[in-house]
């Protein structure tokens, strides 16, 4: 077992995304649930966040966010469009010894449909839209 | 050469965005005036394949700032003929913009274009000004604290259209708001099976 893989309690899997998830077909959402779980299973063994190879397929960026203090390393995972998963990257210390990754947040939530909605409205108040 | 050194003054288009705000909301505080371009063109690059404004969106302290109206609200709005620019009574330093006369140049805004900046007024023109910083920032994470202040570009892409998602923002403020240093709510290592303790989580 490389590093230990942590949930922080109050945010993973939240009131919206487990909405999200359950209106996806079953085997739609064992396909997400298995992604984050090998996800999990990559960041316990690699070496770097963002850098390592293993990652790639993630296309990890850090992720930086107002007022959390900068010792926490945040970093941002793109699953399968549109799911997204943000971690937090502990490193080695007196109370981590093999550091931590962290699993923070998972939101699912990008398409927009509330925007286009918005928009739509807007649009069919112009006489000239094309 | 570095794009903010070439472009001077605000172009007409982003001229015409500014009218259409003041147009939409009234008055606008020069912070609404410096953020709320950056907003109209991260929609419009996505709406329309194009940005509108298309200003120097830089990485102020509180957020991203439209360099150009910055400049225009600060230093060059004496005698203009479309926009008068006030002093006002709730801060020393800030201002408040509005329209001194007629708004034709908001003519040059296609009705594609009209739709996308409308939309920008009536979503995100009441949000408080130190949350519009606030949700600039939060539209391009891959920033460093340290970077805020220090006047880089800011991105205009897909990428930060799709940080606009309502959900989104609202993960990175709940976020913002949490201890992640608060180890009594980390749960025990999940590495055994962590398929098995997302199932559990799901249906807990």
């Amino acid at each position: 077992m490389g590093r230990p893989v942590r949930v922080y309690e109050p945010l993973w899997f939240d009131h919206q995304f487990r909405k999200d998830l359950k209106k996806l077909p079953k085997p739609q959402q064992e396909l997400r649930l298995q992604e984050i779980s090998t996800l999990a299973l990559v960041l316990a063994d690699c070496r770097h966040p963002t850098h390592d190879p293993s990652l790639a397929a993630w296309k990890p960026s850090a992720y930086h966010v107002p007022r959390v203090p900068p010792e926490v390393r945040l970093c941002e995972y793109r699953c399968s469009y549109p799911l997204r998963v943000i971690v937090r990257w502990v490193e080695p210390s007196q109370t981590e010894p093999e550091g931590a990754v962290l699993l923070v947040s998972a939101t699912l939530s990008h398409d927009h449909q509330r925007l286009k909605e918005i928009l739509g409205s807007h649009r069919t108040g112009l006489k000239e839209w094309s | 050469m570095d794009k903010s050194e070439v472009k001077r003054g605000m172009s007409p288009k982003l001229r015409a965005v500014l009218a259409r705000l003041c147009e939409r909301l009234g008055p606008l505080f020069s912070t609404q005036a410096v953020k709320l371009p950056y907003l109209v063109d991260v929609v419009a690059r996505h709406l329309l394949g194009h940005t509108i404004a298309d200003g120097t969106y830089q990485t102020w302290e509180h957020g991203v700032v439209t360099k150009e109206v910055f400049r225009f609200v600060k230093h060059e709005a004496i005698s203009d003929p479309v926009f008068r620019v006030e002093p006002h009574s709730y801060s020393e330093s800030g201002k408040r913009v509005s329209l001194a006369g007629g708004s034709e140049i908001v003519s040059i805004l296609s009705p594609e274009e009209l739709a996308v900046v409308d939309f920008v007024a009536d979503e995100y023109g009441h949000v408080a000004p130190e949350q519009l910083g606030y949700l600039t920032k939060r539209l391009n994470t891959e920033i460093p604290a340290e970077t805020w202040g220090t006047n880089a570009s800011a991105a205009v892409t897909e990428e930060t259209f799709l940080r606009l998602n309502p959900e989104w923002q609202n993960v990175c403020e709940r976020i913002s708001e949490e201890d992640l240093n608060d180890r009594t709510k980390w749960s025990d290592p999940i590495n055994a099976d962590p398929m098995a303790y997302f199932m559990r989580s799901l249906n807990g």
